[in-house]
């Protein structure tokens, strides 16, 4: 790593009180059913996509080679297993209806005003999301959002006192405070299914009352619009009788002849068709690079899991690699800045940064790139976190040939563990409810999981170190504390199955002895050996990683 | 199920996105957008030339990393006591013909940071 030392004596622009940072979890996915309607709450990946209520931006990223067992057969894939929970009204341009592939982003833009939104039951109430974000952020703007039938006022001091609402502060991490970052910003959150409020009540009066007459509540303003609980369970209980309306637009491909007279008819009792949303359904466009560096790290989880240890060791590395060292097997020691390379490697993977390719890395001129790629040293001669990168930029030559060796497969101790491969990834941009996100993990992990006939699952069985990252930006709605992001890296490990090519038996030795020696450290317990027979029963994407970026983005 | 938890601090690069702009013409005409299109030695140059007009030689030993160039926007590395001189260096610049480097964000880390793509355009009406 090129030594970033700074030629300024500036202060740091961070602050400690908010200081960036990274909270990283590595868990083992549940090896039991994966139910879409009912996503685990509280593991760890899955609870993150929760936390995060709305998305901007998603990437997929995996190899090729995943992405066309994962999506290639498509027809296949989609029998029972989805027809279970296929949502009241598939044509709905608004519904997310279908997943993996197929999933859109759907959502609307519309100019109206908070008691537009009051006034109307089925918008107040509905299983939707609206989120208002003010465009010029100043001191004085109000930031407002309807969470199926939660309504949150982010506003200043001086709104609230106006507005005589009566309802409980929320206390957030900048609420109330007199000076600093978020001083004077006060939140309110109602929740408008609750029995007070209804026409008439006092409490609701006051809260339509205040939208219509109190500067900064009054204004029209854009919203973003986009349905929760389409196919989720959450859902059909609860769906209101004007969301299961369709809206006549172009991007409803699917509408029938029988049905479009009728929907056209309820077309006019769409919640939002009043106020004119402009519709946006996008599919992910998808695209693919060519010979991408891969290092080991990434599409091996043993990497990742001598983190865990290293955590769970607090802070005594050297301690911890002695101890690696001294065992003859020589397992993978992961450092603190081996992770930094992680996070920035994901990063240039998810950008789609042309300098992790096989065509520019090592040629591009160091006055322009001075990257280098991360690589964990596998071996007792460990030397620190320097000492093992991929190579010296500047000697291209050796570098390239070190690079050729780890796609033959030839990798010996201490040698770069790179690979390359095609890999493609698939963008969403928009407005995304969680649940979206949540849904095309939960359908990405499943297909993985598929069990197709002659092959272990759908993740053919050369694929033995299959991985996928999934990069989510965020919307930001609060000052300090606000998660910028999340970035979840699936990983299958090595799975069990008849190696073709020497280089494949290779890999599947040095995978199981690995995998061992893994199972031995973390205590997984006996039925989830990665070496063995058992491990020929597991498939699909076994490992998530989740890296969360707190407070990361300078403002 | 074995779960564990690490958090990363203190990272030692900053990452910056970028967008060139003609501050003189307030039309973006297509024909305009071709014209600026950025290359990887263009924004390197740029950054340069805005550095070493604002803290001369120094700034110019500054280590800029050119992660991505794509149309009209970059990804830059630096190391992060640097932000701030970068930064600000980029915010008084006007180069030769009016364009300008617009900082559209910055950060840490690269995750979160293609947030800023037409963000006034996104919360427009329009499509």
């Amino acid at each position: 790593m090129p030594s970033a030392t700074s030629i300024f004596n500036l202060p740091s622009s961070k602050s400690t009180s908010h200081a960036p940072k990274i909270h990283i979890s590595h868990t083992q996915l549940p090896q039991t059913y994966l139910d879409p309607s009912q996503p685990p709450t509280t593991r760890h990946p899955f609870k993150q996509i929760r936390a995060v209520s709305f998305a901007r931006n998603l990437t997929l990223c995996m190899p090729t080679r995943v992405y066309n067992s994962l999506y290639g057969n498509r027809d296949h894939d989609h029998d029972h297993d989805h027809a279970e929970n296929t949502p009241a009204n598939p044509e709905h341009p608004l519904a997310s209806a279908s997943r993996g592939p197929e999933q859109r982003c759907a959502y609307a833009k519309v100019l109206m005003t908070l008691s537009d939104v009051l006034s109307d039951h089925a918008l107040r109430t509905g299983n939707h999301a609206l989120f208002s974000a003010p465009c010029s952020p100043g001191a004085n703007s109000v930031a407002m959002r309807l969470d199926c039938g939660t309504l949150t006022l982010d506003m200043p001091q001086t709104t609230y006192q106006r507005s005589g609402l009566t309802f409980p502060l929320t206390k957030t991490e900048s609420g109330g405070r007199k000076h600093g970052k978020g001083s004077g910003r006060f939140r309110v959150e109602i929740d408008l299914r609750g029995p007070a409020m209804v026409k008439g009540r006092k409490g609701f009066e006051r809260l339509v009352y205040a939208s219509g007459s109190v500067e900064g509540l009054r204004e029209g303003r854009v919203w973003l619009f986009c349905e929760v609980g389409g196919g989720g369970r959450k859902g059909k209980g609860k769906r209101k009788r004007g969301e299961e309306v369709t809206m006549s637009s172009s991007a409803a491909p699917r509408a029938t002849t029988a049905t479009s007279d009728s929907s056209r008819e309820r077309e006019q009792h769409h919640p939002l068709a009043k106020h004119h949303p402009t519709l946006i359904v996008e599919p992910g466009t998808t695209t693919t690079q060519h010979d991408v560096l891969v290092p080991g790290m990434i599409s091996r989880p043993e990497y990742l899991c001598s983190l865990s240890t290293r955590s769970s060791t607090s802070t005594s590395t050297s301690a911890s690699k002695a101890e690696h060292a001294n065992g003859n097997g020589c397992p993978p020691t992961i450092l603190e800045d081996d992770v930094h390379e992680l996070v920035e490697y994901l990063g240039l993977l998810c950008l789609g940064s042309p300098r992790i390719t096989k065509r520019d890395y090592g040629r591009v001129d160091l006055y322009l790139c001075r990257y280098v790629l991360p690589t964990v040293e596998m071996g007792p001669k460990e030397s620190g976190a320097g000492g093992g990168k991929a190579a010296d930029v500047g000697d291209t030559g050796s570098e390239e040939g070190e690079i050729e060796s780890g796609t033959a497969g030839d990798k010996r101790e201490g040698d770069a563990d790179v690979r390359v491969e095609d890999v493609t990834s698939v963008r969403y941009s928009g407005f995304m409810s969680s649940e979206f996100v949540m849904q095309l993990v939960v359908d990405l992990i499943r297909r993985s999981r598929v069990r197709k006939s002659g092959e272990g699952s759908a993740l053919g069985r050369n694929d033995k170190a299959a991985w996928m990252a999934i990069s989510v930006d965020a919307f930001q709605m609060e000052a300090k504390g606000w998660v910028d992001g999340y970035l979840i890296l699936l990983q299958s490990g090595e799975a069990g199955g008849a190696g073709g090519g020497a280089a494949e038996e290779m890999s599947r030795k040095e995978g199981s002895i690995e995998g061992g020696r893994f199972e031995r450290r973390h205590h997984y317990g006996p039925n989830e050996k990665l070496d063995g027979k058992q491990s020929r029963e597991v498939r699909g994407f076994r490992y998530a990683t989740c890296f969360e970026f707190v407070d990361s983005m300078s403002r | 199920m074995a779960e564990s938890k690490f958090t990363l601090r203190n990272s030692s690069y900053s990452y910056i996105h970028l967008r060139i702009a003609d501050q003189a013409a307030n039309s973006t005409s297509h024909k305009q957008k071709e014209q600026l299109e950025l290359d990887e030695i263009t924004v390197l140059s740029h950054l340069t030339s805005a550095l070493s007009q604002y803290l001369g030689l120094t700034g110019t030993a500054i280590p800029v990393d050119i992660l991505k160039v794509q149309a009209l926007e970059a990804w830059i590395r630096l190391p992060i006591e640097d932000e701030r001189a970068v930064v600000a260096a980029l915010s008084q610049w006007v180069g030769k013909g009016g364009v300008t480097l617009r900082v559209l964000g910055r950060g840490s880390w690269l995750g979160g940071l293609q947030r800023g793509i037409d963000d006034a355009k996104f919360w427009s009406l329009e499509r």
